[in-house]
């Protein structure tokens, strides 16, 4: 449950710090929430990484429908990758997820040296 | 040790954040260029558009309309011209901010700036031959005349404006692909497109090759080869005659033939175009057509932009340069007029005799001058700074150097001269008659262009306008000695000189890049001239006394091949069967070319054996010039390897120091001299081939290759596939850039399409005296963003050979419905 709420705040506040903060903004969003909230280390990265890449695969799915796919087949090609719609989609989920479970990762670190001194 | 742990995280994430930010290699900032909210999903065009109907532009000073077409050509309703420009500039830098900058940027040696070092050698050759210089000079003009300066001031502050109200989301995907971002834009940007394409159009310098060619072949030889051209028949302007004094001729003994130039690949013979004009007294409806198709270089975004212009003061519909205000190729209420390149030389090189190059003092005459120092800083993505000193001497910049060989070339190119062209086309914009577009092109100086005309009244000119050297004859065709002072004698051919005509009896005025006059013309020209586009329109157009839209249609898209037309039946006839080595591939390949008609059409094979026959048959005939990699036995296998990696069997083995004959000259040879010297090969001592040798020795080639075609290439030798056209993205990023069209066409054809060349640009248009009718196409569309579907809206059409009739709107209000409509309204203040 808590693992969710996370989820769902990192989502939604990294949404709205990149419509005026870049994309590293997202990363700092996921740190901070999960040094807010994060439990225990065992799911600090899923936060992330699902707090991220869901909305970034929300968004591409969303403007790669209105779009009819036209650019994301052509980015396919450039860089010479399978030309389906959805692997533009999937690798820009995981890119988002990887740099976002990798603030939520070094949130719980921090939280571990700084804010759980009991050890646990 | 946790808290190790968390300052290496930190860590992490900071490198993480700087990698995911920062272009790897080829690759863009992964990261930054994946992320929907800022990165490249943010320039997906969505299919269906919202807008806003109105709009705040800071910097205009009224409110003016947008009618956005379905094909989103802008035409611009403003209520003063200042504010016209300031929206074609806002409404150019929306669809094509990025190619105009890259163009610019291109053209004043600054690619390293975006690339890096790979483009080094590129852009230190822009400096050498002095393009910023040139532009530099233009504005100077420019300064001085009002007009075309208010009208550049307020293009640029339109830009500017689009420019600084991009935020990061909207950035034109090519600066997210390759991670930059733009600068403001400078009237000194518009000057340098202008040289830009002055560069390309200038193309056709042949000193260095022809200096090689007359040490190679002597001047007996060299003279029936490379001969004036004056003698060709249907030039722009027969029985030209001004009354002028001749120049005397240069000694060609005296031309100096030692050094071997270092200068760059000769850029070969593709580009051209046409234009036509047709009286009214022989077309169907009476009213005088004007067409003009010009061809280029294929390339995505297109190199024109579509736009209507309309304040109190002008109402015209063409095609404009992105970066560039008005319309340079278009039509008004009153006339319509179309270019096409006038391809004479004005280029000279001359070998600078220098005392100290460091010190920059060489000899002229009897004296010593000093040049003037330019420094140039090229800028290195990634890298160093590069500091290039380019001397200047009064004979242009020394554009070439050998130090070792202390051999150094000054260029003087007319382009270098002050010139105000853009104030032509400010003028023909606003033009009403003759007189204006005759007062129109006296701002015109280079490139040279043929000017067609044809207006309201039913009056039709053509002029072949440029700045031009009065020169004796061989004047400027080789490098020349730098020392004679004599060089800086420098006299013009005046407007008048020119050659041109108005309502000439034959009804009709055309230029296809043939040479501008006959032998009547007293002054001296050289250049590179087509032989045989300029012989089939005129033809068709004295033939049909009554031309309709759909011929001018069908004249600019044939496919009718005169080279192959006069060129097949002498290779036939001098072709001797019973030599025949491997007759299955040979009887094909001689049975497609019986029944040809001639047309290079996309579905016809003959094409294809005939374009491979007549490049083997030039290379076979002209190994005096091939390279010394030339190895008869290995010429066969290297075709094939190219033929296998990027499927054309073209053979390029010529060295690049000389250029081939032209083709009128071969076919004379075979025609009337089959026993010329020229025929032997070079790498048989013990024969003497003639005519028939060389014949053979082509089609045999042809044959196998051929034969070779049809065996692996999935049975598709059709002529459109095997030359497969295809318009390539400005960055050559294949994704980006078009299939290959199977289209046809030859450059000898009206439809001059070769692989990666060919009409940048169709127009017809008739004026009418109740208003201009017209019809257009673009191999590509409005917009530059691959990830729009106006990138490539009209590429299907113009590669099927279909027009779209052009909206030329008389008010904002004569709309179709689906069109959008905005109203561009000014902060007030």
């Amino acid at each position: 449950m808590n693992l969710l709420i996370r989820i769902v705040l990192i989502a939604v506040l990294s949404a709205v710090t990149q419509t005026y903060f870049p994309w590293w903004s997202a990363v700092i969003v996921a740190l901070v929430i999960e040094i807010a909230l994060g439990k225990n280390n065992s799911t600090s990265f899923f936060s992330g990484f699902y707090g991220v890449a869901i909305p970034w695969m929300v968004l591409a799915i969303y403007i790669d429908n209105k779009s009819e796919s036209i650019l994301s087949i052509r980015i396919l090609e450039l860089f010479q990758l399978p030309q389906f719609r959805v692997v533009m989609i999937v690798l820009t989920g995981l890119i988002g997820g990887l740099v976002g479970g990798l603030g939520s990762v070094v949130g719980g670190w921090i939280k571990d040296a700084f804010l759980r001194s009991d050890g646990k | 040790m946790k808290v190790i742990k968390a300052v290496f995280g930190i860590v992490l994430v900071i490198v993480v954040v700087f990698l995911g930010n920062s272009k790897l290699g080829i690759l863009p900032p992964v990261a930054k260029f994946l992320d929907p909210y800022h990165g490249f999903w943010q320039n997906s065009e969505f299919v269906i558009q919202e807008s806003e109907d109105s709009f705040q532009l800071n910097g205009i000073r009224a409110n003016s309309k947008v009618v956005f077409d379905e094909r989103g050509v802008p035409h611009i309703f403003a209520s003063n011209d200042h504010d016209l420009y300031f929206i074609q500039g806002y409404l150019t830098a929306k669809d094509r901010l990025w190619q105009m900058e890259f163009q610019t940027h291109a053209a004043a040696g600054r690619l390293c700036e975006i690339v890096g070092e790979k483009a080094l050698g590129f852009d230190l050759e822009q400096r050498r031959i002095g393009m910023l210089w040139a532009a530099e000079n233009a504005l100077e003009l420019i300064y001085k005349d009002s007009a075309s300066l208010s009208a550049l001031n307020a293009y640029a502050n339109g830009v500017n404006y689009f420019i600084s109200n991009l935020s990061n989301e909207n950035l034109p995907l090519e600066y997210k692909l390759l991670d930059y971002e733009p600068e403001k834009w400078t009237i000194l940007k518009s000057a340098l497109l202008l040289k830009y394409m002055a560069k390309m159009l200038n193309g056709n310098e042949r000193d260095r090759p022809n200096t090689e060619a007359l040490k190679l072949l002597g001047p007996e030889i060299f003279n029936q080869l490379f001969p004036d051209q004056n003698y060709l028949t249907n030039p722009v302007v027969p029985d030209f005659a001004p009354d002028t004094a001749l120049g005397k001729g240069l000694n060609l003994e005296n031309v100096m033939t030692d050094g071997n130039w270092d200068m760059p690949e000769i850029q070969p013979h593709f580009v051209g175009s046409n234009n036509w004009a047709v009286s009214g007294s022989r077309t169907e409806s009476g009213s005088a057509i004007l067409c003009n198709d010009p061809h280029l270089g294929l390339s995505l975004p297109s190199i024109w932009y579509e736009i209507q212009l309309n304040s109190p003061n002008v109402n015209c519909y063409g095609v404009s340069l992105p970066g560039s205000p008005g319309i340079t190729i278009g039509f008004n209420d009153s006339i319509a007029w179309g270019v096409t390149n006038a391809g004479r030389d004005v280029k000279d090189y001359y070998a600078m005799d220098f005392v100290d190059y460091s010190e920059g003092t060489y000899r002229m005459g009897d004296e010593t001058l000093k040049a003037e120092k330019r420094i140039e800083e090229i800028k290195i993505r990634g890298g160093k700074t590069v500091i290039d000193t380019v001397l200047y001497s009064a004979l242009g910049p020394v554009a070439y150097t050998d130090k070792k060989k202390r051999q150094y070339l000054a260029l003087r190119w007319l382009a270098h001269d002050p010139s105000n062209e853009l104030l032509t086309f400010h003028m023909l914009n606003r033009a009403k008659n003759f007189n204006d577009y005759e007062e129109a092109l006296s701002y015109y100086q280079c490139p040279g262009q043929n000017f067609a005309y044809a207006d309201a009244k039913n009056n039709i000119a053509i002029w072949q306008q440029g700045k031009f050297k009065v020169m004796p004859k061989d004047y400027g065709r080789f490098i020349q000695d730098g020392s004679d002072a004599s060089h800086l004698e420098e006299k013009f051919i005046p407007q008048a000189h020119n050659p041109h005509m108005l309502n000439p009896e034959r009804g009709f005025v055309s230029s296809a890049n043939q040479p501008p006059t006959d032998s009547t013309y007293p002054y001296y020209y050289s250049g590179v001239f087509e032989e045989f586009r300029n012989r089939t329109i005129n033809n068709f157009l004295r033939k049909d006394s009554s031309v309709s839209i759909q011929d001018m249609m069908d004249l600019q898209l044939s496919n009718y091949n005169l080279l192959a037309a006069e060129a097949l039946p002498l290779m036939l006839k001098l072709l001797d069967t019973t030599k025949f080595q491997y007759p299955e591939n040979e009887r094909r390949a001689l049975n497609e070319l019986l029944e040809w008609n001639y047309n290079n059409s996309p579905e016809l094979i003959a094409p294809t054996v005939f374009e491979i026959w007549w490049d083997e048959l030039n290379n076979i005939l002209w190994d005096e010039f091939n390279s010394s990699d030339w190895d008869a036995d290995k010429y066969y296998l290297y075709s094939w390897e190219q033929l296998i990696k990027d499927g054309k069997a073209k053979v390029d083995m010529r060295d690049t120091r000389y250029v081939y004959p032209m083709s009128k000259v071969t076919i004379n040879l075979l025609k009337n001299e089959p026993n010329h010297i020229v025929f032997d090969h070079g790498s048989t001592n013990n024969s003497v081939e003639v005519a028939k040798d060389v014949v053979y020795d082509s089609f045999y080639w042809t044959a196998m290759k051929f034969g070779d075609i049809i065996k692996y290439k999935y049975n598709r030798p059709h002529w459109g596939f095997y030359q497969g056209t295809q318009v390539k993205h400005l960055a050559r990023l294949d994704a980006f850039s078009s299939k290959k069209l199977a289209v046809g066409g030859s450059q000898h054809a009206p439809n001059a399409t070769t692989s990666t060349h060919g009409p940048s640009w169709r127009m017809i248009v008739e004026m009418n005296s109740e208003g201009p009718k017209a019809w257009g196409v673009l191999p590509g569309g409005q917009s530059g963003n691959p990830g729009s579907k106006t990138y490539t809206t009209s590429l299907n059409s113009w590669a099927s050979g279909k027009y779209h009739e052009l909206n030329f709107l008389k008010s904002s209000d004569s709309i179709e419905e689906s069109w959008r409509v905005q109203t561009f309204k000014p902060i007030k203040e």
